[in-house]
């Protein structure tokens, strides 16, 4: 969709500058009622704003247009590999259809934070928001909120709405399994990420289906946090001798689950397969290799986008969105099991 | 970066600050040629009176205007992270306009959509050359903070050389003397400052950098950088663990192993970098604690705090682990 076949575009301080023949200096300058410009530039500045119908402030401009190109974007305030590149991603696709993204970080899930965030965006006056959550309370709050614009959530979910929007992590995970599987493993545990968090949830049903689907038990099923250390910790007190095999729900667990199975002696892949999800840039630096799960965070970004911008334009309309697939990278953390 | 004030006019345009203030009072009977040089050294400084400056900040607003460049990097990540954190429980939303801190022209117009909306500050985790040079020649008017280093000043010296100080100076504590550099892209500050800072101290303790190597701060970049390390070197400094972790694997690829054959110290200490193997020595930096910082600066200017009482962070540490060692004696 292109930015060019929407109403009017709003005049701002370059349109006038350009109008009038004059800097964008000298534009500021008249609307700040700096003294030193002539007064006749400024009468042909004046005529400038008065025939593009130009106001300052977004604010004050909002009021005669009633569209500020503003969208709110809510983050969970971590430095995670996925939340961070989903909003670096979504705030290019944004500026690309020359949006500007008013951000904010949701500290807490507590019913009156998230209405606070949320709030805090709307008297920016944001024409829509857009969350990227962690945590699937905070989701349902969010959508109960009466917000008055439309409200984009970035997470998965097996009951998709229209104004949601993922990447495949049930197909991913399932993918992922059925590696393991083909390769031969029986005993497939799940290190998962936090319980409340979206995408966790989902990996955790793509796991147990593909279990179900090959016949096989779902046994061991334990929650990281994301991090190294969780995987670590995990890694510790794994049952070895069962155990052929862990589907990790992102690769920063399974570089600590990894380094904990080398602390028991116990080799990648040779005595346990290792699968991450994300891909990130370095793991096809780790020792081993990882095979991990690739998620395509530039195509979310600009899936939420054409959201946002559909919910704008033609509020009403159906547009379910469809996951974006993932691609599983095979490197050399998994192999058959040890007969 | 201090702003433009009305001598500093006077003094570029070559004319007595009596005069600026006749010309910016609208007094008509000045020069035109003399009226020229004052208009264009305001534009040059991109000086704001006071007044004005007051209503761009405008009071009202309780957003602030945020550069971000390279966010899916573990330092700007974590730096802007720590940042958005501390913004959001002094009640403030950020204005994200993301860019390429390496492209001039990416700079400005990431600038121009900030400041074309009602802010109350600029948050600039300056992080190349290009964005220092477009936001010093903005001469913005309202609050601004930027990475500079400047909160831990009491420490005595540039807290931004530390991480290459430290490096080298472990490597020499363990008796290394030919050792190598693997830089970030030079246009980064952080990353001039890591390498003067490691050469600086190498020199001081006698090792010879033999060898450099250009990065571009990815685990992909280092593993390049291990193709073509010379024979001879027995220590390597990177200024990111990413390029370390690229570095190690493309050293054992080579049949040369860490930290037998050749010692390895990174800089950040991503959380995951002591689960490598081996496990990465590297200088930890506080980035969050670096965020909320200079947030917590910021907000003390708009608000008119006193931004001397907001708490530093943490200087950088040497954190060692399995990657460096002493020399082989039969080198």
């Amino acid at each position: 969709m292109s930015a060019e076949d929407r109403p009017a575009k709003v005049a701002n301080i370059f349109d006038v500058a350009r109008l009038a023949s004059v800097s964008h200096q000298t534009v500021s300058r008249v609307l700040n009622d700096v003294p030193g410009v002539r007064p006749a530039t400024r009468q042909r500045v004046e005529q400038a704003i008065k025939q593009l119908r130009y106001t300052p402030s977004p604010a004050a401009r909002a009021l005669v247009t009633r569209r500020t190109r503003m969208i709110g974007l809510i983050t969970p305030g971590s430095a995670d590999f996925g939340p961070s590149s989903i909003a670096i991603h979504f705030s290019e696709a944004a500026r690309e259809a020359r949006y500007s993204v008013i951000g904010v970080a949701s500290v807490s899930a507590d019913v009156g934070s998230v209405r606070g965030v949320v709030e805090s965006l709307l008297r920016e006056r944001v024409e829509a928001v857009v969350l990227i959550t962690e945590d699937v309370a905070q989701l349902e709050l969010v959508r109960s909120l009466e917000a008055g614009v439309p409200i984009v959530a970035v997470a998965a979910g097996q009951h998709r709405g229209p104004l949601t929007v993922s990447i495949d992590q049930y197909r991913g995970a399932r993918e992922a399994v059925r590696h393991l599987v083909e390769l031969g493993h029986r005993n497939i545990a799940h290190l998962a990420g936090p319980a409340a968090s979206p995408d966790a949830i989902e990996r955790v049903r793509g796991w147990r289906d593909e279990l179900a689907e090959a016949r096989l038990v779902a046994t061991e099923l334990s929650h990281g946090d994301w991090s190294a250390e969780s995987g670590y910790r995990f890694g510790e007190q794994l049952a070895a001798e069962s155990t052929t095999a862990v589907f990790v729900g992102n690769d920063q667990m399974a570089i600590g689950l990894m380094a904990a199975l080398r602390a028991r002696g116990l080799r990648i892949p040779e005595d346990i397969s290792v699968v991450g999800f994300d891909d990130v840039p370095e793991a096809a630096y780790f020792v081993p290799p990882l095979t991990t799960v690739r998620q395509d965070f530039g195509a979310l970004g600009a899936l939420t986008m054409q959201q946002v911008l559909i919910a704008l334009e033609e509020p009403g309309t159906v547009a379910e969105s469809i996951p974006i697939p993932t691609r599983l990278v095979l490197r050399e953390s998994t192999a058959p099991p040890a007969t | 970066m201090r702003r433009a004030t009305i001598y500093d006019v006077a003094r570029q345009a070559g004319v007595s600050h009596q005069t600026v203030t006749r010309f910016l009072n609208g007094f008509e009977g000045i020069r035109p040629a003399t009226r020229a040089k004052v208009q264009s050294a305001i534009d040059e400084l991109n000086y704001r009176p006071n007044g004005a400056a007051r209503w761009l900040r405008s009071r009202q607003s309780n957003r602030i205007g945020i550069l971000a460049h390279r966010m899916e990097l573990s330092g700007p990540g974590r730096i802007i992270a720590g940042a958005t954190t501390a913004a959001r429980h002094r009640g403030f939303v950020l204005d994200i306009a993301s860019m390429d801190g390496e492209d001039a022209e990416s700079v400005d117009a990431a600038l121009d959509v900030v400041m074309e909306h009602q802010i109350a500050g600029v948050f600039a985790t300056v992080q190349t050359n290009v964005v220092l040079a477009a936001v010093a020649g903005r001469g913005l008017d309202v609050p601004i903070s930027i990475d500079s280093g400047e909160g831990l000043a009491s420490s005595g010296t540039n807290p931004r050389a530390h991480p290459g100080r430290i490096a080298a100076g472990h490597l020499a504590d363990l008796g290394h003397r030919r050792v190598a550099f693997v830089n970030g892209p030079a246009v980064w500050i952080a990353a001039a400052e890591r390498r003067a800072g490691f050469l600086e101290v190498a020199e001081a303790r006698g090792l010879d950098v033999e060898w450099e190597y250009e990065g571009d701060w990815s685990a992909e970049s280092g593993y390049r950088a291990a193709a073509e390390l010379p024979e001879g070197v027995t220590a390597v400094g990177l200024a990111n663990d990413s390029m370390a972790i690229g570095l190690i694997f493309g050293l054992a690829e080579r049949g040369i192993r860490v930290p037998e054959d050749v010692s390895v110290i990174g800089m950040d200490d991503a959380p995951e970098s002591r689960f490598h193997l081996p496990s990465l020595s590297t200088i930890r930096l506080d980035f969050e604690g670096e965020g909320a910082y200079l947030m917590n600066v910021l907000i003390a200017k708009i608000e008119g705090e006193d931004a001397a009482a907001v708490p530093g962070y943490s200087l950088p540490e040497l954190v060692q682990r399995g990657s460096t060692a002493p020399p082989r004696t039969t080198n």
